[in-house]
């Protein structure tokens, strides 16, 4: 009797444990093959050899001589397509730990990353960026200036509505100012194109919108690297707020949680992960949505496992969409906005079909 | 640890809810609140456990003013059972009885095996053991009410605040848990509705009527007929037992 519950405890955290091995192994071999996909198909076994060559010259141990490979493969393979693999890594794991801070926030299964407004206030900026040349000042940099910007405005419109007056910070006032504040958004974004004499403008903007890795390169990382690393690490180390938060704010606050403050602190964060993320690859939805639904018919809502879960679910699921971008249509790239939807959906509901899973309900 | 309320005042709008109220509860007495519907007794005792913030009044823990506390050593002293909440996302009755060891878990901090003994001792306490992987939500009423109380057991606070806690119960577990409330040792303070289990269980009886204290004393003195009448509008008839014992037959209502 006495020992049944602590062999119980290790049979979870066990599946737990392989779980995140199996999720993390997994995440190693999709970014290979995916360098290894494109124009160019370079089979797995060349690509983890040129890159552990790297390494080696790198750290001063060995220096291969670059003549083993061709000078082509050896550029794509060390930079133009590990950047996109890492923006894929780095904003699938942001979005997918957004969503699942969000959710727990307002405690709504319908929350995503853009639930303060950010994809249409950053769909505002990045079109004014692109048809008026508003920040222009900023050269190649305006138009993520201008979606940050509108990502930063909206959310603090928001939230500076939802924290006011009666119902303080209440989730529903929250949820309903950033519908508002999206609707809003988009009728501008809309206004501008509709206006516009600028066709090629107005593909930009569409493509911008439905997100793209396209433009990643080593120099764009290390901003959204750092942000989600160390935005993304916090969230890890907050498993019991957010598990508490789920309860409620009466539960949370007797449970000695200080729901109001860490509710704002929470929301701030995400919002400015969620902004630079979308200042530099556009507004990629559902990830934010889906992935913490799935990963939780794995692990429940403990936090503690759900969010690394999610994490490194986001971002196999992004690495594979961008694969599928890259090479379902020759010579044309889609908008991976798109494909996350086309491949996304359909996953959701088969599993929505299959898996015990109330998604929050009842 | 004694608990003590002096001039508790709550309202929300406009609508005074409480209005001047001060008890204490001694150290280890279990104490009960007693009045009809919103005669102010979830209010008051949410003042009292911060979760509505009294116009006017202070509570004390010992000689420590609780608003001086934070919330978190506030969750160390006092414990809250209050109504069943419902909500979106689902845990384990396991999960959901763990969470009682917040208040004393620093980031990152793993749970210790001393931990995991309180959350069994708890869960085996209010018979909730067998239920332990099975969904919160997928509780009956009565189960999850025992669950909210296994947590509030295993956050193991000298001081426990009880909102209409045998409300869901079957008989059964009415009675099985007020004799945990009472076997704890600890000081209670309970909203309760049931006049007879307020009788058997409770030291010391307040009685509140629209927001103002309207009688206090020990069950057998408090609860006549005369007081029954005047505080529910009920007429009763109130017997004791070979034992001492209380009993309260209902016989009609005046209105």
């Amino acid at each position: 009797m006495l020992m049944k519950p602590f062999i119980k405890e290790q049979k979870k955290r066990f599946s737990i444990a392989s779980l995140t091995i199996f999720l993390s192994v997994g995440l190693l071999v999709s970014a290979i093959l995916s360098i290894g996909f494109g124009a160019v198909s370079i089979p797995p076994g060349e690509v983890v050899s040129i890159i552990w060559a790297r390494i080696l010259d790198l750290l001063h141990i060995r220096n291969i001589p670059d003549e083993t490979w061709k000078e082509s493969t050896a550029i794509i393979i060390l930079n133009i397509r590990p950047p996109r693999v890492i923006m894929a890594t780095v904003v699938g794991a942001g979005l997918a730990v957004s969503g699942t801070v969000m959710q727990a926030i307002v405690r709504n299964p319908l929350a995503d990353p853009y639930i303060l407004g950010i994809s249409s206030g950053s769909s505002v900026g990045a079109t004014a960026a692109i048809l008026l040349g508003t920040f222009s000042a900023f050269g190649n940099y305006g138009i993520s200036v201008g979606a940050f910007l509108g990502a930063l405005a909206a959310s603090v419109f928001v939230f500076v509505v939802a924290f006011s007056g009666k119902g303080n910070g209440s989730t529903v006032k929250l949820l309903l100012a950033g519908m508002a504040v999206s609707a809003i958004g988009s009728s501008f974004t809309s206004f501008m194109v509709y206006t516009a004499n600028d066709a090629e403008g107005i593909r930009d903007v569409s493509f911008w919108t439905m997100g793209s890795l396209t433009s990643a390169t080593w120099d764009m990382l290390p901003i959204p690297l750092c942000v989600v690393v160390l935005t993304g690490g916090f969230f890890l180390t907050q498993f019991r707020v957010l598990d508490v938060m789920l309860l409620g704010a009466e539960a949370a606050t007797t449970l000695g949680i200080n729901i109001l403050r860490l509710r704002k602190i929470y929301m701030v964060l995400t919002a400015c992960m969620t902004g630079i993320m979308v200042a530099k690859v556009g507004t990629i939805g559902f990830v934010g949505l889906i992935i913490p639904h799935v990963m939780r018919m794995f692990t429940g809502s403990d936090h503690q496992y759900l969010t690394p879960a999610a994490a490194l679910g986001g971002s196999i699921f992004l690495i594979w969409c961008d694969i599928f971008a890259r090479t379902f249509l020759t010579n044309v790239e889609l908008p991976i906005g798109v494909v996350t939807g086309i491949i996304g959906g359909p996953f959701f509901l088969y599993l929505m079909l299959t898996k015990r899973y109330g998604f929050g309900g009842e | 640890m004694e608990l003590s309320v002096q001039n508790i005042e709550v309202s929300i709008g406009a609508k005074h809810i409480v209005r001047g109220v001060s008890l204490r509860a001694s150290e280890k007495q279990l104490v009960g609140i007693i009045g009809p519907n919103g005669s102010g007794k979830s209010s008051l005792l949410k003042a009292v456990y911060r979760v509505l913030k009294p116009q006017a009044g202070m509570v004390h823990l010992n000689e420590t003013d609780i608003s001086t506390l934070s919330l978190r050593e506030t969750a160390q002293k006092l414990g809250v059972m209050s109504q069943i909440n419902e909500f979106s996302f689902d845990f384990t009755v396991e999960k959901m009885v763990r969470m009682g060891r917040t208040p004393y878990k620093h980031l990152m901090e793993a749970d210790s095996t001393e931990d995991t003994k309180l959350v069994e001792d708890a869960m085996e306490q209010t018979g909730i053991d067998a239920l332990r992987d099975r969904n919160y939500s997928t509780l009956s009423g009565g189960e999850k009410q025992r669950v909210l109380i296994a947590r509030t057991l295993t956050q193991q606070t000298p001081c426990i605040i009880l909102d209409e806690p045998t409300n869901h119960l079957d008989i059964k577990y009415q009675l099985q848990l007020m004799n945990i409330v009472r076997s704890l040792k600890r000081t209670v303070l309970a909203a309760i509705h049931d006049l007879n289990i307020a009788a058997m269980y409770c030291d010391y009886l307040y009685a509140l009527k629209d927001g103002l204290i309207a009688g206090e004393g020990k069950p057998g003195d408090l609860l006549t007929e005369a007081f029954i009448r005047d505080i529910y509008e009920v007429e009763a008839k109130v017997v004791f037992d070979n034992c001492g014992r209380q009993y309260i037959h209902y016989v009609s209502c005046l209105s």
